[in-house]
């Protein structure tokens, strides 16, 4: 299988920089596919990986092209030169109905600035030089005021149209007591940190007004802090601090969407019955927070007497033994950073720093001397607390939730929802009374309900003694749990550890508005963590808070924004489960037994139906009511999926924590050019594996692709050519090798692409048994952590096998010294992921 | 190393496929491996063939007995005698960033471990390996199924070849 002969299409347009010539970057691909198939409504040719097109000139491609098996290595690695860091940009055509379906031109993970989310974690002291005028101020006011607004703004007049219209348009028209999606204001709205516009290209005013937040990223001159690199950073700059490799500083989709769709939503889920939708985004005034609209109360530092006016009790919550309460400004998570981090102690030791502008400046009215205020809110009167319940409007269980506003959850330790106690009790007593009540009543009622009973108290004492032994916290870069009434165990994670966070919300729990968090670690089945069930909004908070750790950066940290990357409709999900053979053919045998059944009036083929039905219902209607309603989006902290109607999920799978991905094409799925994304993900061993290894149910192939890119960053699936097995089925079984991807493909039918990057390779294993040493022909296996990818490829030809196995262990050791580990993605230096 | 053979170049392209990284040659494991899979093989032949043998005389018939004592008896005779050709099959070389291992005899195999990616090296040895002087050497990386071991080991080299690896996979650390 060689590389299909392409003519030179017309390089794409480059908006300001010459594209590297040596190769175009990795999503040039994608938008050329795009083009090709909006030609002819056709999608990209499926029979070898997606085909790299044009970009590769004519370097790279000879060594691609037509080179056989029996070749030298001429075909092994064939990639060896690499461009230049050069930013290119790029106009994007405007996608037609063929795709309109799947992307919704988000941004990659990487377009995003980790120093910028940095920053807005560490909060910079008012000191910083801040020639912003009233910097302090600004974020304070906007909200208020912009708060009057409401979710029907108006679009402000500099809003560029080339932007396909700003988020908040394209999101529909929400009804007039929808919230604020909330994906960018939160972010904006930083309370305590009146950012310092140092004079970086991408730092961004501290006062981000939802309205400005939802046209940043249309402004060509302006980048948001975090701002898409491509746009704000100058290529040639050499002190850009942000500067990248070429293949991620072009996000994919990183050109504005010129299209006018207005009815598309820009942010399905929200139109669609928010499940998971941030339930911090407060639909009325945002007080500025990092805490994300709850102003957060600082604790009080012995000896420190609040001025009047200011609310200084300590934050709320039960503070569970275990830890103390902060003394003095609760920064959580001092890296041993810069020096413009620094550290509590320096904060609370030193006061208003000298040069700073006046705190009452800073803070709104009164404000308390000293350094305080760092976290101190401007004193506006809380925000109605109903702005933090769950907006499903679940009333709070009796007894469970005092009034008092939520804790922080980023500090002390805290204990599970006060419900878990009554849900268990209720759950106990139920079953009690359900398996052995109804032998209990020949004894008589009354002893069947005071036993009841007593097994109800009795479950209710031992639940909330338990509940009461159980807390959790974060502590430093470690979330500490402890539980445990006669044995007691304490665990703490490192979170730089942590390979994903989920949360869980089972139907009964969507309704009371609980939630169960999943801290997934790379320890076998036993290396997970589960939190419940705690509020939802806390376990939202905790999630973003974990990541945000688990990045390196503090646990202040808001949750990062994300972009869309796919939503699945309704009519694909169902269409695609159906149209598969062995459903097909299930459901016709069904019938047939059916049919038989009745005209022969024998009731024995139940014996064949309902067998028949029930894999029907395992292989058709598990995965339809699993994924319905998907939706996936990037952001800094990974990927993040959410699903499920019945068991409401969302997955969240940081950066560099996907291991392998194979992209699955079921026979008749290569009608609709659909594809199944599944990974291998450390902390998904075991039942959890099939649980949560799929990523994308059903995608379009080249967003399958597509997102392969973004999870692996800097590597180029398209690049890579499949070469055909030695023997065996020719052409179905083929191998792909290049600089950082090993690339198999199997299957006749069940078409199977599996990619390993090097930097994950676990270990290589060259395989020859009696026949196949006869035959000449190995077996060159890439192991991963456990997971549904086993990156194999079986009969290659014996020194190319060896060939294969000593280029990859060569390069993956290039690429494992250049990648340095997947933990804190956000404070490694950008360049620390290519490799 | 006690023994560390170089391997004579072969021109064949199966051993040419497994042939040691360039600038190493596989270290063959201690002798007394030998011993060990043939002792082995006695304690599991022996008492299938007498235990499993008489049950199914009595229970079935002694001709089946018989039989099943030959056969385990047959089975233990071959790996007694091919035990030699399974020690110079083991093999182990450590390149400059990988671990590279060779065993099999009749499934031949080639497993590359990098430095960075061992999880956990340890050291065992059981009752009979402890009384032929041996030990195995055990590398876990993240992927569990990645079980690359180095039996027959004498006690120095393995402990050696164990704090050597440890040593380099610190070096080498790239999380998982």
């Amino acid at each position: 299988m060689t590389e299909p002969e392409r003519g030179p299409i017309p390089q794409e347009q480059q908006a300001d920089h010459a594209a590297p010539v040596g190769r175009a970057p990795l999503d040039a691909h994608w938008f050329d596919a795009r083009e090709a198939s909006d030609d002819d409504g056709d999608l990209p040719d499926p029979e070898p990986l997606p085909d790299p097109g044009p970009a590769r000139s004519g370097t790279a491609g000879d060594g691609a092209a037509g080179t056989g098996r029996q070749d030298s290595d001429g075909w092994l690695f064939d990639h060896p030169e690499r461009p230049d860091p050069t930013p290119p940009l790029r106009e994007v055509t405007a996608p037609t109905d063929t795709n309109r379906v799947d992307i919704d031109a988000p941004a990659p993970i990487s377009a995003w600035s980790f120093e910028a989310l940095r920053d807005a974690a560490h909060i910079e002291p008012p000191a910083a030089p801040g020639p912003g005028p009233e910097p302090g101020f600004a974020p304070v006011a906007p909200p208020v005021q912009e708060a009057a607004a409401g979710p029907e703004r108006a679009p402000s007049p500099e809003r560029p149209s080339d932007r396909g219209g700003a988020p908040g348009e394209r999101k529909g028209e929400p009804g007039p007591g929808a919230p604020e999606p909330g994906r960018t204001p939160f972010w904006g709205v930083r309370a305590e940190a009146p950012r310092v516009e140092d004079g970086r290209g991408d730092a961004a005013p501290g006062a981000e007004r939802p309205e400005e937040a939802a046209a940043r990223r249309a402004r060509p001159g302006q980048t948001p802090f975090w701002g898409s690199r491509a746009e704000g950073s100058e290529p040639g700059n050499p002190a850009d601090p942000n500067g990248r490799g070429p293949e991620t500083s072009a996000p994919l989709w990183s050109g504005p969407p010129a299209r006018e769709e207005p009815e598309r939503p820009r942010q399905p889920l929200w139109n669609q019955g928010p499940r998971f939708a941030p339930a911090y985004a407060p639909p009325t005034p945002q007080p500025p927070s990092v805490t994300q609209g709850r102003p957060y109360v600082p604790p009080v530092p012995p000896g420190y007497a609040a001025p009047s006016g200011q609310a200084a009790s300590p934050p709320g919550g039960p503070q569970g033994a275990g830890y103390p309460p902060p003394v003095g400004p609760p920064t959580t998570n001092v890296r041993p950073s810069g020096p413009e981090h620094p550290a509590p102690g320096q904060w609370a030791a030193q006061g208003p720093h000298p040069g700073a502008p006046p705190p009452g400046h800073h803070y709104g009215p009164p404000a308390p001397t000293g350094s305080h205020v760092r976290f101190a809110p401007y004193t506006q009167p809380a925000p109605p607390p109903g702005a933090w319940q769950p907006r499903s409007g679940a009333a709070p269980l009796p007894g469970s939730l005092p009034p008092r506003p939520e804790a922080d959850i980023t500090t002390g330790s805290h204990r599970l929802h006060g419900a878990t106690v009554a849900l268990r009790t209720a759950v106990v007593t139920l079953v009690f009374f359900a398996l052995p009540g109804p032998i209990l009543l020949d004894f008589g009622i009354g002893w069947t309900l005071l036993l009841t009973l007593a097994v109800a108290m009795g479950t209710a004492a031992y639940s909330l003694v338990a509940w009461w032994n159980t807390y959790f916290g974060l502590k430093g870069d470690h979330l500490v749990l402890h539980t445990g009434l006669f044995r007691q165990l304490t665990r703490e994670i490192p979170l730089s550890r942590l390979q994903a966070v989920d949360v869980v919300r089972p139907l009964f729990m969507q309704v009371i508005g609980l939630a169960e968090l999943r801290v997934e670690l790379a320890g076998g089945d036993s290396g997970e963590l589960r939190l419940r069930y705690l509020g939802r909004g806390q376990a939202e908070r905790l999630r973003a808070s974990l990541l945000a750790h688990a990045a390196g950066l503090s646990g202040r940290t808001p949750e990062a924004p994300e972009t869309p990357l796919y939503k699945l409709p309704f009519s694909l999900l169902i269409g695609a489960l159906v149209f598969r053979v062995p459903v097909l053919a299930a459901f016709v045998l069904f019938m047939l037994l059916i049919v038989a059944g009745l005209a022969f009036g024998e009731p024995g083929v139940l014996g064949g139906a309902v067998p028949l039905l029930l894999g029907l219902m395992r292989g058709f209607l598990g995965p339809l009511l699993r994924y319905i309603d998907f939706y996936a989006s990037l952001s800094p902290d990974g990927l993040r999926l959410r699903y499920g109607v019945f068991q409401a999920r969302m997955q969240t799978v940081p950066p560099g924590r996907v291991q392998a991905v194979r992209i699955v094409e079921p026979l008749l799925w290569r009608v609709f050019n659909v594809v199944r994304v599944e990974a291998n993900v450390a902390g998904y061993v075991g039942e959890r594996q099939t649980d949560s290894s799929t990523l994308l149910p059903v995608v379009p192939k080249r967003l399958a692709y597509a997102l392969v890119g973004e999870l692996f960053p800097g590597t180029d699936v398209s690049s890579v050519t499949l070469h055909p097995a030695h023997l065996g089925q020719a052409g179905q079984e083929a191998l792909g090798v290049d600089d950082s991807l090993f690339v198999t493909r199997r299957g006749l039918f069940c078409r199977v692409v599996e990619i390993v990057p090097h930097s994950r390779m676990q270990t290589l294993r060259l395989t020859a048994g009696p026949l196949a040493r006869m035959l000449g022909a190995a077996t060159v296996e890439v192991e991963t952590p456990p997971g549904p990818v086993r990156a194999r490829a079986p009969h290659r030809e014996l020194g190319e096998a060896r060939r294969v196995v000593d280029g990859v262990a060569e390069r993956a050791e290039r690429a494992r010294a250049a990648s340095g580990g997947p933990e804190r993605w956000a404070t490694r230096s950008d360049t620390d992921t290519r490799q | 190393m006690t023994a560390s053979d170089v391997q004579k170049p072969k021109s064949s392209p199966v051993e040419a496929a497994f042939a040691a990284p360039e600038g190493t040659s596989w270290n063959r494991v201690d002798p007394a491996f030998t011993w060990y899979r043939r002792l082995l093989a006695l304690m599991v032949a022996v008492p299938v063939a007498v235990l499993g043998g008489a049950g199914l005389g009595v229970r079935l018939n002694w001709g089946a007995g018989a039989a099943l004592a030959v056969l385990a008896l047959l089975a233990g005779a071959a790996v007694w005698f091919v035990a030699g050709r399974t020690r110079e099959s083991w093999g182990y070389a450590e390149g400059r960033s990988d671990f590279y291992l060779t065993f099999g005899t009749v499934i031949r195999q080639l497993v590359v471990v990098p430095y960075g990616r061992m999880q956990v090296v340890d050291v065992t040895a059981n009752l009979l390996e402890q009384s032929l002087g041996i030990a195995t050497v055990r590398v876990r990386t993240a992927a569990t199924t990645a079980d690359a071991r180095i039996p027959g080991l004498s006690l120095q080299d393995a402990t050696a070849l164990r704090d050597r690896l440890a040593a380099r996979s610190e070096t080498f650390s790239t999380g998982l």
